[in-house]
């Protein structure tokens, strides 16, 4: 009987041994950063993770690699730009709205793939107004907005990017600090998938001029990865990729610009 | 010694002398040995009249002349030569006999029953052990300290009771006693026995490490004695034994053999308490002063226990003294306490027992400590620009109390009726107000920063001892828990023309949650050896929670009610007087599910030698309701009770294996136990893989996987003497495997490798002196392995940490020690107190909580975020018994 119990005992023991976790995983090394945009060429960029602790790595030896890019079943080289490192990209090809298109490539000894889909240009897009009047005295709370709205039925996630188009800074808010000003030039909204967003002269227009907006229809695998929740280690966790063996995202845009001025009444 | 007393004449003249002075007289003078309970002379006083001064008297003589003069006393000595001075009376309910018998049994193979009380207080005990002398034959108190041994050999067979904190006592039963309705009284260890022989053996352990399966107890008396962070606390004190984690700062509940709090079924005189945690889980909301006992089942728990997957602890709360009124206050450096106890009539006894924060500079420590890891810390700001004026104020209020009140009724020797209540809250109050003018528009608001949880428990019990062989409980109980937290911004606006508008940002959160239980337990003895427990309980959960953002975008809002039905049988059966099996079932029926789930369970105990038992345990476990915790550091870690509803929330299920052995000699004991446990159900909430956007159902982040916890636990303990206390070792690992992480298993965030413990206390004279030092391997957590930048749509770059497997890196090893000195005194006659003072991480070890990543030009930059350090703190209690 004490021999049972100590054998017993001596298995659960032996049992506490160390995991093994990284056994059969690949190790995600490759950051891919790729946003097509219908009607333009494809154009990704491959980077390698830059591992703590260690010196800068190079990203050279990524040029070399045979990056494909896959659409209605006919495969396209995209071609390392010379000038960047890391760029890949094929004037002779255009993204189309609503096609699928595939990235594929070898690292090593694994395959790294991605696939999104085009979405459709943004409907129906209107701004109200297109000219925003700010009265001299505001206050909190209660400033003047605009309005954009556009169709959206199937709840699909757009973002609206607002983009500063005077040489010089004209700040609605005197008490913004100059050294700022580049930081706004070109701000965005967060995700949604909502049909409308009011910008405001707090966040969005924060000097008066002329102003370019795009609102950008985007697809889920870029609203994942752009959710970044958390960078402490109770909850730190990967930001969520479409990237099969590798980091980064891969997706596609469709978007429409309209041009809209923020003026003192 | 008998001879001796023959020989001896005491010679000594006496006028009005305390009768207590007397017999130390005579034990320090003569030698003599005398057994006496303080309370039966105390105030009597003895004058000799010459019959001791003229020309002595032999030592019967004397003690027939002090009883004859004080009728009330009788005296007998026995073999030994030992003086026993019991009471006179005759009373039907005193049937405490300490002196051999020496006639013929009458009858054989009998039943004893009855009930083990304190002596001074007349407070039931329960979970005391008494046996039968040169027997494997014995039988453990209930919860209202009634017992019953069936097959004691003769009516003049000798039982030992032993309670930890009282002293060991033999009990010599004779056929001329009612020993189906005994009543025993044991001594507490306290200084009043310093004025008596202490002839019996002490139970002065702090820790009692049971011959039953993964059954531990600690005495509250005895705990007060180990350092602390201010506040004496069961919960921490148990966090020192093996199989219990003892490196989690934050939280007052308990990691047992890798389960998590929730997953503890914590009872407090029979109702369910949902939150332990006083001060950000500092110490737990259970006021010592209010308990009378608190037992562990740290795995294998019986069928009677039902709806938790991990442990059970049970805590008695105290009925109050029989006998005296009685009042005590304690202060510390983060609390005033305040307790009494009033007897009324001999049958009604009333405890009461109020402790309330104050604010120390230790208090303030902790808040900031742990508040400034969650929110930027309070500032008082006042600044002027460009015409506009900004005066920003804090005042941080919070404080936490707890209310413990029972009130027990003996209408019959047999029958106890008690009502008992529990109440806790904390209030963490560090929200600050606003006021701006500029350019003539005024706003006026704040930020609300509350964070606010409590919980209300009461139960009522009627209990009956039917027979020698039948016992009853029916107990009806309501738990209720709360928990809120707000923290937004508020603004009342005022323009030039008088309007106001009013807004609201931030984020809302409330949970409710109520349990009506009635439970009906009944113990039975059929025999020598079988001894059958069975009952059912019903349980009726209703839980709310709500979370929102900025009044507008609900994240949960969910209002659950669900029912459970539970039965269960078990049969304690005893076999060649060495073995002890104990197979049960648990069968319930869950309303929500509608489904019915079986719990069998079986556990064993072999008595192999005098000194080496073996024991083991098996069984099912499921667990209905579900406490979720969701990890959000920008605004704290937050914990919500939820149903299982088998859709998103499974019902969550554990298996345990347990295996041990127990040596024991009179000195030391030797206790090895290992677990393996499969878990299955459990459940995570985890918004960081949700979007933060509209039109999101919330529901759908509920994440489920499963797990196993293995371990062995090591227990070495020196159970008496000046020095004693205890090492405890734990190798242990929990995985889990939850596919949104991957297919790969992984460490738990509360998986402890290697876990090491020691425990000392050394007395001497009136003094107490303690030393604890824990050292555990470092949690696992997630640790970023690299960084990369990805430029976004709008052309920004943004940062990003490329993390490892989940918890693939370790915080470095925790290890801490901590130290403490009590002094125990008198004050007049009955009086007592204690002082002491503690030092919690003596040499201030820097223990990590967590990190912050940050990344910034490429780099990582990681800031620890550590435990409390050093900290001092004093103590003092006062009661009038």
């Amino acid at each position: 009987m004490k021999n049972t119990i100590f054998i017993v005992l001596l298995l659960l023991s032996v049992g506490c041994s160390k995991l093994d976790s990284t056994a059969d995983t690949v190790r995600k090394e490759i950051v891919v950063e790729g946003i097509l945009e219908a009607g333009s060429n494809p154009q990704i960029t491959l980077s390698k993770v830059l591992v703590f602790g260690t010196d800068e790595v190079s990203n050279g030896d990524l040029d070399s690699l045979s990056v494909f890019i896959e659409n209605r079943e006919e495969v396209f080289l995209l071609v390392p730009d010379s000038s960047l490192p890391g760029s890949f990209s094929n004037n002779n090809v255009y993204v189309e709205e609503g096609q699928e298109y595939i990235l594929r490539f070898n690292y090593q000894s694994y395959q790294i793939v991605a696939r999104t889909t085009v979405p459709t240009i943004p409907v129906n897009v209107e701004v109200t107004p297109l000219a925003l009047g700010i009265p001299e005295s505001v206050t909190p709370g209660s400033q003047p907005k605009t309005l954009v709205t556009w169709d959206n039925p199937n709840n699909d996630y757009h973002v609206i990017i607002i983009e500063y188009l005077e040489t010089d800074y004209n700040p609605i808010n005197e008490s913004l600090n100059e050294e700022e000003f580049p930081k706004y030039r070109v701000v965005s909204t967060d995700p949604t998938n909502a049909n409308s967003y009011n910008l405001d002269t707090r966040r969005h227009f924060l000097f008066f001029g002329k102003y370019k907006l795009s609102v950008m229809k985007l697809n889920e695998e870029y609203v994942n990865f752009y959710e970044n929740i958390g960078q402490s280690s109770l909850s730190l966790s990967e930001p969520i990729s479409n990237i099969e063996n590798g980091l980064g995202v891969f997706t596609a845009i469709n978007q429409i610009e309209i041009n809209v001025s923020v003026y003192q009444q | 010694m008998a001879q001796s007393h023959e020989e001896t004449i005491i010679n000594e003249y006496y006028f009005a002398t305390p009768l207590t002075q007397v017999f130390n007289d005579f034990r320090v003078k003569y030698s003599l040995v005398i057994e006496c309970d303080s309370q039966l002379i105390r105030g009597l006083k003895f004058s000799d009249q010459g019959r001791f001064s003229f020309s002595g008297v032999s030592v019967n003589t004397a003690f027939e002349i002090i009883c004859m003069d004080m009728i009330q006393l009788s005296y007998q000595i026995d073999d030994d030569g030992i003086i026993y001075i019991t009471s006179s009376i005759k009373d039907s309910k005193q049937e405490f006999v300490n002196v051999k018998y020496s006639g013929d049994a009458s009858n054989t193979n009998i039943v004893v029953s009855g009930v083990i009380k304190d002596a001074q207080t007349g407070e039931s005990l329960p979970f005391a052990s008494i046996i039968v002398k040169g027997f494997n034959l014995g039988a453990t108190t209930n919860n209202d300290g009634y017992f019953t041994i069936v097959g004691v050999p003769t009516d003049t067979s000798t039982l030992i009771v032993s309670y930890i904190g009282y002293k060991k006592t033999e009990i010599y039963l004779n056929p001329n006693l009612n020993y189906q309705a005994l009543k025993i009284l044991v001594e507490p260890l306290s200084l009043n026995l310093q004025e008596v022989a202490i002839t019996a053996e002490k139970d002065d352990e702090m820790l009692y490490s049971s011959s039953e399966v993964s059954v531990v107890k600690m005495s509250p008396k005895e705990m007060s004695k180990l350092p602390s962070a201010g506040e004496k606390d069961i919960f921490r004190s148990f966090q020192l034994l093996p199989g219990v984690s003892g490196s989690n700062e934050s939280s007052s509940g308990m990691y047992v053999r890798g389960g998590t709090p929730d997953q503890n079924l914590i009872l407090y005189d029979g109702f369910t308490v949902y939150h332990v945690d006083h001060l950000f889980g500092m110490f737990s909301a259970f006021n010592s002063n209010a308990v009378k006992d608190v037992q562990l089942y740290k795995g294998g728990f019986e069928s009677k226990f039902g709806g938790r997957i991990s442990s059970v602890m049970e805590i008695v709360g105290k009925d109050g003294n029989e006998k005296n009124f009685n009042l005590g206050a304690e202060v510390g450096l983060l609390s005033a306490n305040l307790f009494t106890e009033i007897p009324i009539k001999d049958k009604v006894t009333v405890f009461f027992a109020a402790r309330r924060s104050w604010k120390s500079f230790l208090y303030n420590e902790i808040f900031e400590d742990f508040n400034a890891a969650q929110e930027a810390e309070p500032t008082t700001t006042s600044s002027s620009e460009k015409g506009g004026r900004t005066q920003e104020s804090t005042t941080p209020s919070s404080y936490f109390y707890d209310i413990n009140a029972k009130i027990s009724y003996k209408p019959t020797s047999k029958d106890i009726i008690s009502y008992s209540l529990f109440n806790g809250l904390d209030n963490l109050d560090n929200s600050r107000v606003v006021s701006r003018s500029r350019n003539g528009v005024t706003s006026s608001g704040g930020v609300n920063d509350v964070t606010k949880w409590g919980s209300l428990g009461m139960s009522t019990a009627w209990s009956r001892k039917w027979n020698p062989i039948y016992y009853s409980k029916l107990l009806v109980s309501m738990s209720d828990y709360s928990s809120e937290r707000d923290i937004s911004n508020t603004r009342i606006v005022t323009n030039l023309n008088g309007d106001v508008t009013e807004f609201k940002r931030g984020s809302f959160e409330k949970n409710l949650l109520k349990d009506y239980s009635i439970k009906f337990d009944n113990e039975i003895n059929l025999g020598k050896h079988n001894t059958i427990e069975a009952g059912f309980q019903s349980s009726y959960y209703n839980i709310e929670y709500n979370y929102s953002l900025n009044d507008t975008i609900t994240i949960q809002q969910s209002q659950q009610t669900g029912n459970v039905f539970s039965g269960y049988f078990q049969d304690k059966i005893k076999l060649f007087n060495r073995l002890t099996l104990t197979p049960g079932i648990r069968a319930s029926y869950y309303d929500v599910t509608n489904k019915d789930y079986y719990e069998p369970r079986f556990s064993f105990n072999y008595k192999l030698t005098n000194n080496i038992n073996l024991k083991g345990a098996w069984g099912h476990y499921y667990q209905f309701t579900n406490r979720i915790i969701r990890n959000d550091i920008s605004s704290g870690s937050r914990d919500f009770w939820l149903l299982s509803n088998d859709d998103n929330i499974p019902v969550s299920f554990s298996e345990h294996f347990i295996l041990g052995a127990k040596y024991e000699t009179n000195g030391y004991v030797f206790d090895i136990e290992g677990y393996y446990k499969k878990l299955d159900g459990l459940s995570e909430y985890l918004l960081q893989f949700a979007p933060s956007f509209n039109n999101v159902d919330f529901n759908e982040f509920f994440y489920t996987g499963s797990g196993t916890a293995k371990g062995i636990e090591f227990l070495i303990q020196k159970k008496h003497g000046k020095y004693n206390g205890w090492l405890g070792y734990t190798i242990g690992e929990v995985l889990y495997d939850f596919p949104i992480y991957g297919e790969i298993p992984f460490y738990a965030g509360h998986d402890v490798t290697h876990e090491f413990k020691v425990v000392n206390t050394y007395k001497f004279r009136k003094w107490t002196f303690a030393a604890t030092w824990i050292y555990a391997t470092g949690k696992p957590y997630t640790e970023p392995i690299g960084g990369y930048s990805v430029q976004m749509a709008d052309g920004s770059n943004q940062d990003f940490v490329s993390i490892g497997e989940k918890n693939n890196s370790r915080y470095p090893d925790y290890h801490r020690l901590d130290i403490a000195a009590n002094r125990e005194f008198k004050v007049g006659k009955t009086a007592k107190g204690s002082f002491g003072v503690s030092i919690y991480n003596l040499y201030n070890r820097q223990n990590t909580w967590y990190k912050e990543f940050e990344i910034d030009n490429g780099e990582l930059i990681e800031t620890n975020v550590n435990l409390l350090g050093f900290m001092p703190s004093l103590n003092l209690s006062i009661s009038l018994r």
